[in-house]
């Protein structure tokens, strides 16, 4: 019985781990990226300009 | 306070702090602001013959720019990886508009594409780039699904020299269903187009099971001949699994040539087979003496006999921008 109910609140215990965590993501990625744009800049990760990659033909479709 | 973005015919009402369906647009304190402007994800120097435009200055290079996000979300997407990402996920490089136009001069390319996601989508920066583009006697193409509205794109066609545009299905049915539009703006954006005088290619991807009967073909190229004209070049596009359509096998060539036969039977001139490497119809044929103009490999010319834009055998004049 003790086992069953230490089972119960394990689990419950993950899924509301699992919920805080999505939404404090989601919370977290709109102010960062309202922060970011406030700012002019990109939301996301700057790659450096690499000529060679350029002169490469693009792998993408289009 | 929740504004209305005007750009392409979803129309997305946005909230405070949120972006549009294209993961573009963010209203900001009220204001729409363009996240990826200046940030393209992907900067490549491609063969023209890719987009593919085959009737544009052949043999040339096209400077060619894409940023994350895209408004239309079709579930076949060959570059599901920056299309579908929102840009925060995507890396980019910082390259605001004059900086295109020097890399595009740099390295000696005739044209600045603007591809691999949609252009109706990086609206702004497009449009920015190309009136700079324009400055330096280059030109300017588009390579896009159609998604635009007609005021936008009207103001864009001022700039732009050539366009190939993705005519995925005739039925509203399948873009509801697999790419989360609608069929009349497309249809009414390649009509504008050829109004506008922007040099036009339509690419159509034949996929199993979906659009290749024989009815649809049809349908397909008898509005293109009767709305945008015979001379305008049609590419069918071989279909791989990809993104969320991995159940479906690759287009067989049979029915790439049956698709091509109809096109031809319906009127139109110029007809291609893309995404197969070894195909003699990936080569422009005179339509009046049936002589070979642009023999293609791939991407690559291996002759071009074109002068002055007309067959140099019987002087047919042939459709394109070819200086």
């Amino acid at each position: 019985m003790k086992r069953r109910k230490f089972l119960k609140i394990l689990l419950f215990t993950v899924i509301g781990i699992c919920f805080a965590n999505i939404l404090s993501l989601a919370e977290k990625y709109t102010k960062k990226t309202i922060r970011l744009i406030k700012n002019n800049k990109y939301p996301g990760r700057i790659k450096p300009i690499n000529e060679e990659t350029i002169l490469k033909e693009g792998s993408w479709s289009g | 306070m929740k504004i209305q973005c005007d750009l392409c015919p979803k129309r997305c009402i946005i909230s405070p702090g949120e972006s549009g369906d294209c993961r573009i647009r963010v209203n900001i304190d009220g204001r729409l602001h363009a996240v990826t402007y200046g940030y393209p994800c992907a900067l490549h120097v491609d063969p023209i013959e890719k987009k593919p435009l085959f009737h544009f200055l052949p043999g040339t290079k096209a400077f060619s720019i894409a940023t994350a996000g895209c408004n239309l979300h079709c579930r076949n997407c060959q570059n599901w990886e920056i299309s579908q990402s929102a840009p925060v996920d995507v890396p980019a490089y910082k390259a605001p508009p004059s900086k295109i136009v020097e890399s595009a001069l740099k390295h000696n390319c005739e044209t600045v594409a603007y591809t691999y996601t949609d252009p109706s989508a990086f609206y702004e920066y497009t449009l920015d780039t190309s009136k700079l583009i324009k400055k330096e006697n280059r030109k300017n193409i588009i390579v896009s699904a159609g998604y635009f509205n007609p005021v936008p794109l009207r103001r864009l066609c001022r700039y732009i020299d050539g366009a190939n545009i993705d005519l995925k299905f005739i039925h509203d049915k399948y873009y509801r269903e697999i790419c989360g539009g609608t069929l009349k703006p497309v249809l009414d954006v390649l009509q504008i187009l050829v109004e506008e005088g922007v040099h036009l290619e339509v690419t159509n991807l034949v996929i199993p099971t979906l659009n290749d009967n024989s009815r649809d073909i049809k349908k397909l190229c008898s509005w293109i001949f009767n709305n945008l004209g015979k001379n305008i070049p049609l590419h069918f596009s071989r279909f791989y699994p990809q993104y969320k359509m991995k159940n479906l096998p690759p287009t067989s060539i049979s029915i790439l040539k049956r698709a091509l036969n109809i096109a031809k039977d319906a009127g139109l001139e110029y007809v291609y087979i893309g995404n197969v490497i070894g195909e003699k119809w990936e080569s422009t044929f005179c339509p009046n003496c049936g002589r070979l103009l642009i023999e293609r490999e791939g991407y690559y010319i291996k002759k071009n006999v074109v002068k002055y834009g007309c067959c140099p055998y019987c002087g047919y004049s042939i459709y394109g921008v070819w200086s």
